[in-house]
């Protein structure tokens, strides 16, 4: 598959097939990580990093993918990796062209969104479901209501907002914690 | 608190790009003076980003478990292709010597036996494409040719509409698609089940009428005007289209087109399944509109619920479909307690004075219901009773198909309180009924009142007030729990479950089967179970269960106990069908010998048709 057809399915939100495609590309990623001295599970972790990083930047309205999927993720496995092992990234940052600059800085968000990724493993199943089905499949609340079978979209609404504020507890609570 | 939710759903709108660029200018202007606002967004903006990760994961462990599995199975299809290979070329030789004539096959032996040579070479290539990209196996069908007559649907006239009857003759299954033909010889069943399927009915259907068709089985679909737009760039199709629809009512047409009844492996009793699919000039089309389906039936059952399929290579899953509730539509006049919630009714009840369209209807509706309390309402009742904060009362009542009220239920922090409302209630002017398909119905309202007090709120026990009858309380069940079906249609006297749907493909007419008490894992060995298709029919209902297979037999997962079952089993050694079917009561047993007898494609479908009593 191409990459043109993989960013097609993107386009298409079909999210999984895009990222099973990608996952050809893995063995490549791993050989990076494993000569850099990391384990093979932080090759699997470094990898999951780096499609997330990805997916964001496509997400971006200004983003353009200049190179190759392959180019791009080996390049931003090489940042998280670094990343992860010296905890704070050592490349002077005014060295760095504009798209590595954009790596970086993607990566360093997506670290700051960890924390609030933690307190929704902590709501419960159902919770977690709704919201995910609210933000990330963009789901209507009528389509929610009958999915999660609530008796209705109000009850769904509430639900949301019920959710999203017990997260918000979670997350400012370990916020606190991590900043003392 | 409340500014806080709106701010909340300000923000997420402003993220999801909801805003105008008016809006969202004056947004940003916000954000940059209002500290408070700002926290509060990058606050919201981390949460709904680490929601969007948690998904993101998600997709992305399952795409690894999906690669990690076509690995495997690639390094097994290297295996397996010399010995397939191997395997091939010693059959097709075996069969050169000594392939038995058939009566068919007469006429095209010689170049069966041909075509076999050079395609036993072949099929290396075949099997490694088939190993290789699973999804493209779909389009390695095999072809066969469809006759079928086209129907025209005429215009409509004179308001009315002109249902036609199309009738079709199904077509069975072609002959010269036949054993001898197949070049796969991995043992799958696929290519059978897509040789044995049912052919859909094709008709042609103008899109500039509103249209209502009736297909051979009774399914009846109608269309609006304009309901179909391209799959791809979402242009309105005009004129004529090719409408295919196939009908899955009897249990042989099931069984042969490899469906079978569950939702997330929880078993479902079925009122029918539908394949629809809309081309025009060969571009697939999607709905605009929504369609109205009517599934005939003979015994109703109530809460039937829509469902839409996913096929893929073993099984269907069938996927409760959003938003679209059943309704029992019945020809008789004579039905009773009809009940249709409001957010759903076709024509909500009107209150007097109200004018205008459906929308307008149902908000001046409210607005007016509204409006009346607070008029009527004496607070002077309330200030009486000394009470401090927010007090809700929260009325329940149904308007019923006459326009009255009745069923009136109550429950406030005092009786005193209820009590008024009860007056207030009993006060509303008689409306006009609502309409479900041109039919007065009873529709059950919700109304909640909120008195303000200066002071602290205080969460004191309700009281109900009203009539004792059962009466379904949304708020009294607790928000997370699961709530089975809460629009529960009483009509046993109807002939057709209706429903309105926006997506073509597999339609199923279904409910979930509960009350089963005691479940046991239903999992056996089955000699020589190889490519075998074992499906589990129930004789209480509607109900087919497909079966995984194991290493040496099939695994049902969890079934009910001593359930009286028809176990069908379909498997293909040599090119030759086998078919054993097997009446037995669910206990917990390790083995099963089916009685499997060789048949031909005719008389796998004959056998199938005498299982058809069983539903």
């Amino acid at each position: 598959m191409s990459d043109k057809e993989i960013l097609q399915c993107f386009k298409n939100g079909q999210r999984e097939k895009a990222f099973r495609k990608l996952y050809q590309l893995y063995p490549k990623i791993e050989s990076l990580v494993l000569s850099k001295g990391g384990q093979k599970h932080d090759a699997s972790d470094v990898f999951q990093e780096s499609l997330i990083i990805l997916y964001r930047n496509l997400e971006k309205s200004n983003f353009k993918l200049t190179s190759s999927f392959y180019t791009y993720l080996y390049s931003v496995s090489r940042f998280v990796w670094s990343d992860m092992q010296k905890k704070e990234s050592k490349l002077p940052t005014n060295s760095l062209n504009e798209s590595e600059a954009a790596i970086t800085k993607t990566i360093h968000e997506e670290k700051q969104f960890q924390l609030a990724e933690q307190a929704f493993s902590e709501i419960g199943e159902r919770c977690k479901k709704l919201l995910l089905l609210f933000y990330y499949k963009q789901m209507s609340f009528i389509d929610i209501a009958a999915i999660m079978q609530f008796s209705s979209e109000k009850i769904a609404k509430n639900q949301k907002y019920k959710c999203l504020s017990k997260a918000r507890g979670i997350y400012k609570n370990n916020y606190q914690t991590t900043q003392s | 608190m409340k500014t806080d939710i709106k701010q909340i759903e300000l923000i997420t709108q402003y993220l999801n790009g909801e805003l105008s660029h008016f809006e969202s200018q004056n947004f940003e202007e916000r954000l940059q003076l209002d500290n408070d606002l700002q926290q509060l967004f990058n606050e919201q903006k981390r949460l709904i980003e680490g929601i969007k990760r948690a998904g993101l994961k998600e997709d992305i462990r399952i795409a690894k478990q999906q690669y990690v599995q076509t690995k495997w199975l690639k390094t097994i299809g290297i295996i397996c292709i010399p010995i397939i290979t191997l395997l091939v070329v010693w059959i097709s030789f075996n069969n050169k010597s000594d392939l038995e004539p058939t009566s068919n096959q007469t006429d095209t032996k010689s170049i069966i036996t041909e075509k076999k040579a050079t395609e036993s070479r072949e099929s290396l290539k075949k099997t490694m494409v088939y190993i290789d990209t699973i999804e493209t196996a779909e389009s390695e069908k095999v072809e066969t040719k469809q006759v079928v007559p086209k129907i025209k649907t005429e215009p409509k006239q004179e308001n009315t509409l002109i249902e036609k009857v199309v009738t079709i003759k199904n077509d069975t299954i072609s002959e010269f698609e036949s054993i001898g033909f197949n070049t796969e010889r991995n043992e799958s069943l696929k290519p059978f089940f897509d040789q044995v399927k049912k052919k859909p009915q094709i008709i042609e259907v103008n899109t500039e009428e509103e249209t209502s068709i009736t297909l051979v089985e009774g399914t009846k679909i109608t269309f609006p005007k304009h309901a179909f737009v391209e799959e791809n760039s979402n242009k309105l199709v005009r004129g004529n289209i090719q409408f295919e629809v196939t009908e899955y009512y009897k249990l042989a047409d099931m069984l042969l087109g490899n469906l079978s009844t569950t939702s997330n492996d929880k078993p479902l009793e079925t009122g029918g399944m539908l394949y629809i699919n809309a081309t025009k000039k060969g571009k697939k089309l999607k709905l605009k509109r929504n369609i109205n389906i009517e599934f005939p039936y003979a015994n109703p059952k109530p809460n039937m619920q829509l469902f839409s399929g996913n096929q893929n290579d073993d099984a269907i899953n069938w996927i409760p479909q959003v938003n679209r509730t059943l309704e029992v539509i019945s020809f008789g006049k004579n039905e009773e307690n009809v009940e249709v919630p409001f957010d759903i009714v076709e024509n909500v009840p009107v209150f007097p004075g109200c004018q205008g369209e459906n929308q307008e209807l149902k908000d001046c509706f409210n607005a007016k219901m509204k409006d009346f309390f607070v008029q009527n309402f004496n607070l002077e009742i309330a200030e009486n009773l000394k009470l401090t904060g927010i007090n809700r009362i929260n009325s329940f009542f149904k308007i019923d198909e006459n326009g009255n009220i009745t069923n009136i239920r109550i429950r406030a922090s005092s009786v005193t309180l209820g009590e008024e409302m009860m007056r207030v209630i009993k006060l509303l002017p008689k409306f006009q009924p609502a309409l479900q398909r041109g039919q007065p119905v009873t529709v059950p309202y919700f109304m909640p009142f909120d008195i303000d007090f200066p002071g602290k709120d205080k969460r004191l026990p309700m009281v109900t007030v009203g009539s004792n009858e059962a009466f379904e309380d949304d708020l009294n069940t607790p928000r997370d729990s699961v709530k089975v079906d809460p629009k529960n249609f009483n009509a046993y006297h109807a002939s057709a479950y209706a429903f309105s749907n926006a997506n073509l493909g597999w339609i199923n007419c279904d409910r979930f089967v509960s009350g089963w008490k005691s479940k046991i894992k239903y999992k056996f060995k089955v000699k020589n179970s190889k490519g075998l298709n074992v499906k589990m029919v129930f004789k209480s209902m509607s109900s087919i269960l497909p079966s995984k297979a194991t290493n040496n037999g099939v695994d049902f997962g969890f079934v009910p106990k001593d359930e009286e079952v028809v176990l069908v089993a379909i498997k293909k050694v040599n090119d030759i069908f086998y078919l054993g079917v097997q009446e037995t009561q669910i206990t917990d047993i390790s083995e099963l010998e089916f009685d499997f007898k060789p048949v031909t494609l005719e008389e796998l479908k004959s056998e199938m048709k005498k299982l058809n009593d069983l539903f």
